[in-house]
C-alpha cells in the first residue's frame, strides 16, 4: 500500500496541524517538501492538487484532499474513528470555535511575532495589540469552559477538537504572547496535557524554529 | 412526531441564522425561531457563549457556531427521503470531498467576499457608515481569483463536491445572497458556469423558502 503523502513546509502551522494527527495516529507518512519561498506552491503540479495553491495538501492512494482541517477530518474518519466520537454535537461546536475564533487571532500573532522576524521583516505592532486583545477575549471563554468540568474541549477525552489547536498553540508559546496561555491556569493546565501525548514529541521535533525562539 | 421543534434563536435576516434555516429547510425538520434583541444585549445569555448567533436548542441540547449546527441537523433529521449533504453514507473519500468545499468557502470564499457586504450592505444599514471602496475593491479583486477558480472545479463537476449538491454549495448561500444586492452582484456574469450554479442553488425550494425572508432592498 502507497504511504500516505502529505505536501507542505513544517515551519507552517497549518501543515503542523495536519503531522500533530498524523502522528497521533501512528500513520507513517512520506513529506514532500513544498517550499513558499521558492514559489512551489503556484507550480502547476501543485495547483493540480490544490487549484488554491496552498499547503498543506495530502495525499492518499487515489484520494487527493486539502484544506488542513478537511485532511484531518478525512485522517481522523478513515483512521482514527475515536478522536471523532459520537454524539459530536459538542465536539463540532469547537471544531468550528478553533477555525474561526480562534485561529484568526492565532495565526496574525504568530506571523507577526514569530514569522516576520525570521524573515527579517518588521512587526506591526498595533495589529499584534489588536489580536492579542481579541485572543485574550476568545480565551477566557476557553478558561470558563475548561474551568466547568471539562478536562478537554469536548469533554472527558482528547478528540480532534483540541488536536485543531495544537499547532497554533505550539507556535503562540513561543512567541512574546505566551503569557496568553500561561496567565489562565485551566487553559494552561489543558495545554500542559495536551501537549504531554507521547505523540507530540515527534511532532514538535519536526518543527523547524531557530534555537532563539 | 413526539419531539417538540427545535428552536434557533436570531434573526432570519443574519446570514449564519440563514445558514441553519437552509439545513432545516432541507431536510424538513419543524424549528422555531426566537428574535434575539442584540442592542438589549439579551445576546449574552448562556446559550451564546462568545455573544453571537446563532444559538440553538434541541430538548436538553444547546448548541452554538453555524456550521456545527447545520452538521448536527443534517445528521440527526436526514430522512429516507432527504438528500446526502454530509456525504457520510457515501464513506471518507465522498465526505472529505464536501469537507474540504466547506473548509475552501470558510477560508477562501467567505474571507473575498464578505468584507464586500460588509462594507455596502452591514456596516451602512448598521452603523451608518460610509462604504470604504479600497476594501471593496481589494476584495473584489482576492474574489475575482477565487472565482476563477471555481469556474475551473464547475467544468469538471456539476457541483463543487461532486455530481451531487451537498452541505459545501449550501454554505455559500448567506453572503453569495447578500453580495447579489451590493452593485457588484454582476461579477457572476463574468464566470458563467458559476452563475450557473449559483441559479441552480436560488431555484432549490428550501433556498426560496429562507429568502422570503431576507430583504434584497436597503
Amino acid at each position: 500500500m502507497a504511504p500516505i503523502k502529505l505536501y507542505g513546509m513544517m515551519l507552517s502551522a497549518n501543515v503542523t496541524r495536519v503531522t500533530t494527527l498524523l502522528n497521533e495516529l501512528g500513520l507513517e507518512f512520506d513529506f514532500v517538501d513544498v517550499d513558499l519561498r521558492t514559489g512551489a506552491h503556484k507550480h502547476p503540479d501543485f495547483l493540480k492538487l490544490n487549484p488554491f495553491g496552498q499547503i498543506p495538501a495530502l495525499q492518499d492512494g487515489d484520494e487527493v484532499v486539502f484544506e488542513s482541517r478537511a485532511i484531518n477530518r478525512y485522517i481522523a474518519t478513515k483512521y482514527g474513528a475515536s478522536l471523532l466520537p459520537t454524539p459530536s454535537a459538542k465536539l463540532e461546536a469547537w471544531l468550528e470555535v478553533e477555525s474561526h475564533h480562534f485561529y484568526p487571532p492565532a495565526r496574525t500573532l504568530v506571523y507577526e511575532l514569530v514569522i516576520k522576524p525570521m524573515l527579517g521583516a518588521p512587526t506591526d505592532a498595533a495589529e499584534v495589540d489588536k489580536n492579542a486583545a481579541d485572543l485574550a477575549k476568545l480565551l477566557d471563554v476557553y478558561e470558563a469552559h475548561l474551568a466547568a468540568g471539562n478536562k478537554y474541549l469536548a469533554g472527558d477525552a482528547f478528540t480532534l477538537a483540541d488536536a485543531n489547536h495544537m499547532s497554533y498553540l505550539f507556535m503562540l508559546t513561543k512567541s512574546p504572547k505566551a503569557d496568553l496561555v500561561a496567565s489562565r491556569p485551566h487553559v494552561k493546565a489543558w495545554w500542559e496535557e495536551i501537549s504531554a501525548r507521547p505523540a507530540w514529541a515527534k511532532t514538535v521535533a519536526s518543527i523547524p524554529l531557530p534555537p532563539a525562539v | 412526531k413526539m419531539s417538540s421543534p427545535v428552536k434557533v434563536f436570531g434573526h432570519a435576516t443574519s446570514t449564519n441564522v440563514a445558514r441553519v434555516l437552509l439545513c432545516l429547510e432541507e431536510v424538513g425538520a419543524e424549528y422555531e425561531l426566537v428574535p434575539v434583541d442584540f442592542l438589549a444585549g439579551e445576546h449574552n445569555t448562556p446559550e451564546h457563549p462568545f455573544g453571537k448567533i446563532p444559538a440553538f436548542q434541541d430538548g436538553d441540547l444547546v448548541l452554538f457556531e453555524s456550521r456545527a449546527i447545520a452538521r448536527y441537523i443534517l445528521r440527526k433529521y436526514r430522512t429516507p427521503g432527504s438528500p446526502d449533504l454530509l456525504g457520510e453514507n457515501g464513506g471518507a473519500e465522498e465526505a472529505a470531498m464536501v469537507d474540504v468545499w466547506t473548509e475552501v468557502e470558510a477560508q477562501q470564499y467567505h474571507p473575498a467576499i464578505s468584507p464586500v457586504v460588509f462594507e455596502c450592505i452591514i456596516f451602512p444599514v448598521m452603523r451608518g457608515a460610509k462604504t470604504d471602496q479600497k476594501v471593496v475593491d481589494e476584495s473584489l479583486e482576492r474574489l475575482r481569483l477565487v472565482l476563477g477558480t471555481y469556474e475551473e472545479r464547475l467544468s469538471k463537476s456539476r457541483y463543487l463536491a461532486g455530481d451531487s449538491f451537498s452541505f459545501a454549495d449550501l454554505n455559500h448561500f448567506p453572503f453569495t445572497f447578500y453580495f447579489m444586492a451590493t452593485p457588484y452582484a454582476a461579477l457572476l456574469d463574468e464566470y458563467p458556469r458559476v452563475k450557473a450554479w449559483w441559479e441552480d442553488l436560488m431555484a432549490r425550494p428550501s433556498v426560496k423558502r429562507v429568502c422570503a425572508n431576507m430583504p434584497t432592498k436597503f
